[in-house]
């Protein structure tokens, strides 16, 4: 009986066979490559000739003034993206699908989603001049409400948050697409059900389609949470200054000067080390909890 | 999860080299394990030839015979282009050195200039170098260390033609970089310290409107910055200039603060001598702090951009392109970007190049750094080394001589020198030479001793003398008036020039406390200029030392001790 079964599956395990090879090679092998976070690392040397350090890489990144305040401002900014890039599109999503007049709808979709495609080189000069205190149109429009000019981009309460607004504005008409997916896949049955037992739509929102759409969301807030470290390289690298170092540093900017403009491929290996280990962490306690509390599964 | 995915290519990506890494190193050890004692062998083996054959053998222009195979890697870009039929395995400078030479290139590997660093990581990883090939400073230490570099001193005695000869010596301290432990292991970059010295640059069409004298002390910079920003130069009725130009960088070229520190005698980011001949950091001494002073009380005057902090360099270019700010100090190619830009769209703007000037009485001194990041080197074991020697004499004979510029310039638009390898390599006059070869020119009327780059400048000169507004940024770097004639007369014959005085390798402590320490540095002086107090100088000095610049200059200062 298990020989036919193993006969019959063979052709499909074949099949399996390239990409498992791929994902061997390319996603698994290179995890031992992590070992030169171990090392003082020279690429003359190489993985098998560099002297093995232990943990001092981890210990000097450590050890590094400002280590924390960066890890800090990581952690801030991350967070609130994470809860602001869920709140904004599934709101979005939401208020979309109560709009009836189809070409209106898939107006407003297409014009949300534009701004994914831009690059944060351009948009990093756009906010530039769209934000100046003197000339640009955002305190213009401040100032005829009496608010005094305000100096987004070079004043350290102001830009972490400007980081989140700039983000979610660019990225949540692409996100909105996939709540948009979740809310087609809800039985039209079960909003025939409310309204006979006298739901209007405000009661059909919170008993029908937000749950319907609740696996999704699990799944799209466990992922997201992988990503408590990452503030977001593009978008801060290009807006940010000597001025809003002290809001404004991230462990990613941190790393590219210390890994990439010094060399130091260790140093900046151990520091996406941590990352990585940050990130694997919250993903296994989000995972547990979606399982625990929402009951639901992703794998 | 579309951010998820990209962390993880990025991730992938950079395991994924570690992986190449961690094969080749493998080939690496199995060949050194075939071959053992292979290093000596190979470097007894030319001196046993030589000596048995010294006459045949030392002739700067000799031919191999029978020909010898030379592998090399090539960098390639936008601006590399080949006539019909020709390529990077068959082109002029290639037949040129196996014609006369002897030598068959043969292109190991060809990539992308913007990749060719990280090509060469990889190739140094693997342990599968070119005989002959190029590599930084960083890669250049690394092999120097593991000892998988030729000791090109003796081949350099033997073979080196009086040009070469004098092109290396002219820049000893290049050559002192491409020197370690006694062994000349490298043919080093050209030694070009007058490229990297600011210039004062003034709209001198608003000057003129406004009749002020040109600049000649630090005050007349800050009147002339005062006078730009209130007297409304560009008449329209509104106050919508400023004084001078600044960039979130500071430091960088366009716009550039070095100049107006080295006013002050400071001399920011190099090493330079202190009375007692030790080395210390420019950053920290006083006169810096002297001059963070006057930039933030032209900074509260209004004469500098209040969002400055915020925009980088070529952000910051668009209010100089579009008339607003009539001042800066900048790098020699300041013409060409951004003042043409502002020169296209108000014809009637003149600018001037003008000699850093200084705050009192004594002279100043513009400052310029090299951080030697291109040296050309051969691959332990080659049995041939003095053949980078050899085309190193060729390339200079055939340029030195501008013999045939059609064939190993360029012609329509083919620049066939990009060809040839070892370029940039040993010092001559540098662009100094060109703007004299050109301003030459113009004086007896004969163009036709310029090489093809000098000619190309020199049409777009009298183009623009012709009208073409066009040719104005080049006849500002390379004309009459112009960078280069302001670095000539000033900065190379009255030798008005602090250099970098430290020229090594980054040492231990520099590679580990750069980066906190530029960080630290820049955030203390965008912060004074905004308006910090001024104690947060003298925070930033005891700070800088504390987190490892004490270290720092006293491993520079062993440095100093060796050489």
């Amino acid at each position: 009986m298990v020989e036919k079964n193993w006969s019959r599956q063979l052709p499909l395990h074949l099949m399996v066979m390239p990409a498992l090879l791929l994902v061997l090679v390319f996603s698994y092998g290179p995890i031992a490559g992590l070992v030169i976070a171990f090392q003082k690392y020279s690429i003359v040397k190489g993985i098998f000739g560099s002297e093995w350090i232990g943990f001092d890489n981890f210990r000097y990144v450590f050890s590094l003034p400002g280590t924390l305040d960066v890890i800090g401002n990581t952690v801030l900014i991350a967070f609130m993206k994470i809860v602001a890039g869920l709140i904004a599109p599934i709101a979005t999503a939401l208020l979309l699908n109560e709009i009836r007049i189809e070409s209106i709808k898939r107006g407003v979709q297409t014009l949300i989603y534009l701004p994914h495609f831009l690059s944060w080189i351009i948009l990093g000069s756009i906010l530039i001049d769209i934000l100046s205190p003197s000339s640009g149109i955002v305190n213009q429009m401040l100032g005829l409400i009496g608010i005094k000019p305000i100096f987004f981009l070079g004043d350290n309460q102001w830009f972490p948050y400007l980081l989140v607004l700039s983000d979610v504005w660019k990225e949540f008409g692409f996100s909105t697409i996939v709540y948009l997916a979740a809310l087609t896949s809800i039985n039209p049955t079960l909003y025939e059900a409310a309204v006979v037992d006298g739901a209007g739509r405000w009661k059909q929102t919170l008993h029908v389609t937000l749950p319907g759409m609740l696996p999704i969301i699990i799944l799209m807030s466990t992922l997201s949470l992988g990503n408590v470290l990452n503030a977001g390289f593009d978008q801060v690298f290009n807006l940010y200054s000597p001025q809003v170092y002290e809001s404004g540093d991230i462990i990613d900017t941190f790393v590219y000067r210390l890994g990439l403009v010094d060399a130091q491929y260790a140093v900046a290996t151990a520091m996406g080390m941590f990352k990585s280990a940050v990130s694997v962490l919250f993903v296994s306690v989000s995972y547990y909890l979606a399982y625990r509390l929402a009951n639901y599964r992703i794998f | 999860m579309k951010r998820m995915a990209k962390s993880a290519g990025i991730t992938l990506a950079a395991l994924m080299m570690v992986m190449t890494a961690a094969c080749s190193t493998a080939n690496n050890g199995n060949k050194a394990n075939e071959n053992p004692g292979s290093s000596p062998a190979a470097t007894e083996n030319p001196a046993a030839t030589e000596s048995a054959a010294p006459e045949e053998t030392i002739d700067p222009f000799g031919k191999f015979d029978p020909p010898v195979k030379l592998n090399v890697v090539r960098n390639t870009d936008s601006t590399f282009k080949f006539k019909e039929g020709e390529s990077f395995d068959n082109n002029a400078w290639n037949s040129a050195y196996s014609d006369q030479l002897g030598i068959e290139i043969v292109n190991k590997w060809i990539v992308q200039s913007d990749q060719y660093d990280q090509k060469m990581n990889a190739s140094i990883a693997a342990g599968d170098l070119p005989d002959i090939f190029r590599v930084n400073a960083v890669q250049f230490k690394q092999l120097a260390d593991a000892g998988q570099l030729e000791d090109l001193s003796e081949a350099y005695e033997k073979y080196a033609s009086p040009l070469s000869r004098e092109l290396i010596e002219n820049g000893q301290v290049a050559k002192a970089a491409a020197t370690i432990g006694g062994q000349l292991l490298a043919l080093p970059q050209a030694q070009d310290y007058y490229g990297g010295a600011p210039l004062l640059w003034v709209r001198t069409d608003w000057l003129t409107k406004l009749g002020l004298p040109e600049p000649e002390t630090m005050q007349d910079v800050f009147a002339i910055a005062e006078a730009f920003t209130n007297q409304d130069p560009d008449d329209n009725g509104k106050a919508d200039t400023l004084g001078l130009a600044l960039s979130k960088e500071l430091f960088g070229g366009y716009p550039d603060v070095t100049g107006f520190m080295n006013g002050f005698h400071a001399y920011p980011k190099i090493w330079i001598k202190d009375d007692s001949g030790k080395l210390v950091y420019g950053s920290i001494q006083p006169e810096a702090k002297a001059a963070l002073a006057k930039l933030q009380e032209m900074f509260k005057a209004g004469q500098i951009d209040k969002e400055f902090g915020v925009k980088d360099g070529s952000k910051a270019s668009e209010l100089e392109v579009d008339g607003k700010i009539g001042l800066h100090f900048g790098a020699m190619w300041n013409p060409l970007f951004p003042l043409q830009g502002n020169k296209d769209k108000e014809p009637q703007a003149d600018w001037k190049p003008y000699p850093i000037p200084s705050i009192d009485d004594k002279q100043a001194n513009a400052q310029s750094s090299l951080d030697y990041n291109q040296f050309w080197v051969v691959r332990k074991g080659y049995e041939h080394p003095e053949a980078v020697i050899k085309m190193f004499n060729l390339n200079n004979k055939i340029f030195g001589d501008s013999e045939e510029p059609e064939v190993y310039h360029s012609k329509d638009g083919v620049e066939f020198h990009k060809y040839s390898l070892l370029g940039n390599t040993g010092t001559g006059e540098g662009l100094i030479g060109v703007q004299k070869h050109i301003a030459d020119a113009f004086a007896s009327g004969d163009a036709s001793k310029l090489t093809g780059e000098e000619k190309g400048y020199y049409d777009k000169i009298v183009a623009h003398e012709a009208g073409d507004n066009s040719g104005w940024g080049t006849d500002r770097v390379f004309g009459k008036l112009s960078s280069y004639s302001v670095i000539g007369q000033y900065y190379h014959q009255d030798k008005r020039l602090t250099v970098n005085e430290y020229f090594g390798a980054p040492t231990e402590t520099m590679g580990d406390r750069k980066a906190t320490l530029e960080k630290l540095e820049l955030e203390t002086f965008t912060k004074i200029i905004l308006g910090a107090p001024m104690e947060e100088f003298d925070k930033f000095v005891a700070d800088w030392k504390k987190l490892g610049g004490d270290q720092i200059t006293a491993e520079v200062n062993e440095w100093l001790a060796t050489k």
